[in-house]
């Protein structure tokens, strides 16, 4: 039992951090209707920027997250400016113009990876990394504890500016009809550039968090996470804030259950045999009303 | 007269040809509306089969190919009819998808399959070739391997030439015409008669089976497979040929990937940063030239003149 | 030839046809008036299956073709153009006529590819084909332009060569005219009794009554999703609910100024 349950924390961990990648993602779906392919590897720069920070340069962890974050949103900055604005101008582009455009920049970005960060697995060790203590039967790391805190706070915070602030009704705004949100007096091209930048800063936080779950970062953690972030997002339904943070947590569950259970081989396709079964199945995902689709 | 031929430069010139097929793969799909990124899925599948028909069951390879186009036809069907549902990115997702689940297969089905480390020592296609040549006693040791690759490159080049010659057959015919109108409208093409799923699941098994025969030749022309060579991108590197080279155009998809393929062995100073500049090409026709370098347009100015 | 039988339709709760009942006979115009969302391109889309009616039948030469898909009712024989004008932008003229031409052309991948069986002289017999379509619609020795540089009013006449071009026995038009001067209007209301000419059968959506009372043998008058009226041009002009449906309360008043 205490094995459960400690799989189950886990579970939740690694679930929280989805949530936070996945978030990212489907913000910038509902303002945009862009499936952000480069999110991914926005992530993969916010994990290794901190993991500089840390080893390297022996600042502290907060540090690290703090500039994870910020060269995350620079990127997503960039992203804007080059990748996507000038799509917008065009009339009459192919829907999928900013899906081509988006895998191209997450082209771009791995490959500088590669050549700054090399190909290799850093670790990534932090003050906090071997501290554990027992509840009872149940072994607990201080790490995992530190991780659900910090992506459920940045999620809560998230939601609730969305939700009640100024800025986040104007981008709910945006989302639900540019034209109007325009005509309404909402400057939505600053919108939109506050809601990529905050998306990739998210992105960048929860690519931290995962080098810290992992103790390690790799070239490949990118493209991985943002297939993932692309299957809760369809899980969850596109654009819905609701979706992306449940289907984050199943997410987690059911890759920490069947490593656990069943054959580890198998925890990297659980997202694509979620996201075909969804798809074929609802493909307006668990939480989502219909499928958004501009022809 | 064969030792004059470098190896280098044959090889280069084989996977030319296959990127077109792989190139062709995508072209198809997005002739109707539809971007697959399935690409490498069925590659993997086409070069799988093929090469464990051939170690395995000691099937001759030219049967071996057709078995395994064959196959992922009826794959590409089978991913087509249920993917109607689904539009633009969704599409795009699911097949993604669909190729992640296949390599995945190809890990986890060991026994079959080798694992990670993939199959080894498939006979090339031109081994029938070879032989025949040296009982003939036409080529000997010495340029056995260039008599090899030529084959190689020859075959390869009957192939992908029927391919691109099909596809520029189909141009302005009652077939492009109805692809070319799902692409435009849908609605429209449906009030006008057009069955707009069956060109759909058409298109789609019509990549799949190029794909599969572009893997399926890839197996037989390097001689070892492993899942890691029909990866995300290997599906990506195709799109990017035939959205550089023109995606509203058969020779589009040729030259985007015969000058995507040539010019980074050419300046292999830029080895490193090869993908970088993919990236930005990717980024920078987006912006400024979403429909490729080679058009209708430019083909109707040329008439003109 | 088309019968509707107690077509029935909502939109999330909102009714767009109740209990729809029409007739279309044999070489006949028929007028669909009403005022906007009164459900008139509604009823195209459920006679072309674009849209599901809840309840109701659609009956076409006495066969059944409710919830066929669209392209089967097209090939059945009835053709239609779309309000807001669905050409193929990007392909010439004679190309979008061709396109039309698909369910009465044969031909599969192979043949296409091969061109075997008479490929070509059926391909050439296309063209020509279209090129008559396209002089017919008044678009002669335009047939390798572009459609998307063409004038609205060209786009029309394209579309209306596009829906004939599959031999269809009804045409369903909406709003053909509109958008069009006066001198446009005359010429569209030709084309259309022309057509009726050559045996096909017209259901036409318009707000023009000039063109209405012109080409109509009988016109049908809806609102809300109701049919409110139905009978030749002259008594539908004179129907009080059709007034007032156009006209509000101002109804009277605006018949006592006329008389």
């Amino acid at each position: 039992m205490h094995l459960f349950i400690e799989q189950l924390i886990n579970g939740i961990t690694l679930g929280s951090i989805y949530s936070l990648t996945a978030l990212g993602l489907t913000l910038i779906f509902g303002v945009l209707d862009i499936l952000n392919m480069a999110h991914g590897a926005v992530f993969m720069f916010g994990a290794f920027t901190a993991v500089l920070i840390v080893s390297k340069l022996g600042l502290p962890l907060w540090v690290g997250f703090l500039g994870g974050c910020i060269v995350s949103g620079l990127l997503g900055y960039a992203l804007e400016m080059f990748a996507l604005r000038p799509l917008r101008r065009r009339k009459n582009t192919s829907p999928l113009a900013p899906l081509i455009s988006t895998i191209g920049v997450s082209i771009i970005l791995e490959n500088i990876a590669r050549a700054l960060f090399g190909s290799d697995t850093i670790s990534f060790r932090t003050s906090i990394s071997d501290i554990n203590f027992k509840l009872g039967e149940i072994d607990i790391n201080l790490i995992n504890l530190v991780i659900l805190a910090v992506s459920f706070t940045i999620t809560i915070l998230l939601y609730f500016w969305l939700k009640n602030s100024k800025s986040g009704r104007a981008l709910r705004a945006v989302s639900e009809n540019p034209d109007t949100a325009a005509f309404l007096g909402v400057n939505t091209s600053k919108v939109i550039t506050f809601t990529v930048v905050s998306a990739s800063c998210a992105g960048g936080a929860a690519g931290v968090l995962v080098a810290m779950a992992f103790n390690s970062v790799n070239n490949e953690i990118g493209l991985a996470m943002g297939l993932k972030g692309l299957a809760i997002i369809i899980l969850g339904g596109m654009g819905s804030v609701n979706g992306a943070v449940a289907g984050g947590i199943l997410l987690g569950l059911a890759e920490t259950f069947v490593v656990a259970y069943g054959d580890s081989g198998y925890k990297e396709i659980i997202g694509f045999i979620i996201i075909m079964a969804v798809l074929l199945i609802k493909p307006q995902g668990i939480f989502g009303t219909t499928q958004k689709v501009k022809v | 007269m064969l030792s004059y031929l470098n190896s280098y430069y044959i090889q280069i010139g084989s996977f030319t040809l296959i990127n077109i097929m792989l190139a062709l793969g995508v072209y198809v799909p997005l002739s109707t509306g539809q971007l697959s990124l399935g690409g490498a899925g069925f590659m993997g599948l086409g070069a799988y089969l093929s090469a464990i028909a051939v170690t395995r069951f000691g099937l001759p390879i030219p049967f071996a190919i057709v078995i395994a186009g064959g196959v992922s036809t009826l794959a590409g069907i089978l991913v087509g009819v249920p993917s109607l549902r689904l539009k633009g990115v969704y599409l795009a997702i699911a097949t993604l998808g669909f190729g992640e689940v296949i390599r995945v297969i190809f890990i986890k089905w060991e026994t079959i399959t080798g694992g990670a480390t993939g199959i080894s020592a498939i006979p090339l296609i031109s081994a029938g070739t070879v032989r025949f040549l040296t009982e003939q006693n036409i080529i000997d040791s010495s340029n056995k391997n260039v008599a090899s690759d030529l084959t190689v490159f020859l075959i390869l080049f009957l192939i992908t030439g029927f391919f691109v010659w099909f596809f520029v057959a189909l141009k302005n015919t009652r077939i492009w015409r109805a692809n070319s109108a799902i692409r435009l409208d849908e609605t429209a093409s449906e009030s006008i008669g057009i069955n707009i799923h069956y060109y759909k699941v058409l298109a789609f098994s019509q990549s799949a089976f190029i794909s599969a025969i572009a893997g399926a030749l890839y197996a037989h022309t390097v001689s070892y497979i492993s899942p890691s060579d029909f990866t995300y991108h290997r599906a990506v590197e195709a799109l990017i040929f035939t959205v550089l080279g023109g995606s509203g155009h058969v020779l589009g998809a040729v030259f985007g990937a015969t000058v995507l393929t040539i010019i980074p062995e050419a300046l292999r100073f830029l080895k490193d940063y090869r993908y970088v500049a993919f990236g930005a090409i990717l980024v920078i026709m987006m912006a400024f030239k979403p429909e490729g370098i080679i058009t209708d347009n430019i083909f109707r100015k040329i008439r003109k003149k | 030839m088309l019968q509707l039988k107690l077509i029935n339709k909502n939109f999330g709760g909102v009714t767009a046809l109740r209990n729809i009942s029409l007739n279309v006979k044999a070489g006949e115009i028929v007028g669909l008036i009403g005022p906007n969302g009164a459900g008139k391109t509604t009823l195209f889309n459920i006679i072309t299956s674009i849209t599901k009616p809840d309840s109701g039948r659609i009956l076409f030469n006495g066969k059944d073709i409710t919830g066929l898909r669209p392209y089967r009712i097209a090939e059945l024989g009835i053709g239609r153009t779309f309000q807001n004008i669905k050409l193929f932008g990007q392909m010439e003229a004679v190309e979008n006529v061709m396109t039309g031409m698909h369910s009465v052309s044969r031909g599969g991948v192979c043949r296409c590819a091969f061109k075997f069986l008479g490929y070509r002289q059926e391909e050439q017999l296309l063209r020509e084909k279209a090129q008559q379509l396209l002089s017919f619609v008044g678009l002669s020795g335009k047939g390798s332009e572009i459609s998307e540089s063409f004038s609205y009013g060209q786009q029309r006449r394209l579309e209306i060569a596009r829906s004939l071009a599959l031999n269809p026995q009804l045409l369903l038009l909406d709003e053909p005219v509109s958008g069009m001067n006066d001198t446009e209007t005359q010429d569209i209301m030709r084309l259309i009794t022309g057509i009726r000419e050559s045996g096909i059968s017209v259901l036409l959506i318009e707000h023009d009554m000039g063109l209405v009372m012109g080409v109509c043998d009988s016109v049908i008058a809806l609102n809300f999703g109701h049919v409110i009226a139905v009978g030749t041009p002259a008594e539908i002009q004179k129907n009080p609910e059709v007034i007032e449906a156009y006209l509000g309360k101002t109804a009277e008043v605006v018949t006592n100024a006329r008389s």
